[in-house]
């Protein structure tokens, strides 16, 4: 059973690699001041009333977006407390 | 297969900054709340023995006074 699962999950797992290795990268040392540019430009728009402009496909867009950016959140939590689900004191 | 998109850098720092602010928020509640999770185990520990002495002289008099003929 062992050896089914690994010849099953090879080329999946090269796949994940395939795109992990270009968008799950963290960002380089670079790309830092590049985000926090993009961060004030952001900001600067909202302030210009972007926001009565933006199409409800984009926005929709953006709200996914920040929802998986929160979930890396609870991620990290389940990494911290050392447990799934609940803390295990 | 769809080529890989290249991600913006600001969804990747905060992406990556979320899941390190993650791991220290849930080692820090984890450390608060183990000591607090360990003083009321405690606490129920002593109050069980209080308990159980309280509920063994109840038992005693209740067996010494009730009316049954099989003693």
């Amino acid at each position: 059973v062992l050896t089914a699962a690994v010849t099953y999950s090879k080329p999946r797992l090269a796949t994940f690699w395939h795109y992990a290795r270009v968008e799950l990268v963290p960002p380089t040392p670079a790309e830092i001041p590049q985000a926090i540019e993009s961060a004030k430009g952001l900001v600067k728009s909202f302030q210009a009333g972007r926001l009565s402009q933006i199409t409800v496909k984009d926005a929709l867009r953006n709200g996914l977006v920040a929802t998986e950016v929160l979930l890396w959140f609870y991620i990290g939590e389940i990494i911290g407390k050392g447990s799934l689900i609940g803390y295990n004191v | 297969m769809v080529p890989p998109v290249q991600v913006s850098p600001l969804i990747k720092t905060a992406r990556w900054s979320a899941l390190l602010v993650g791991m220290i928020y849930g080692k820090k509640r984890y450390d608060y709340l183990k000591p607090i999770a360990e003083e009321e185990r405690r606490v129920e520990a002593e109050e069980k023995v209080a308990r159980e002495e309280a509920e063994r002289i109840a038992r005693q008099l209740a067996e010494a006074s009730d009316d049954s003929i099989l003693k």
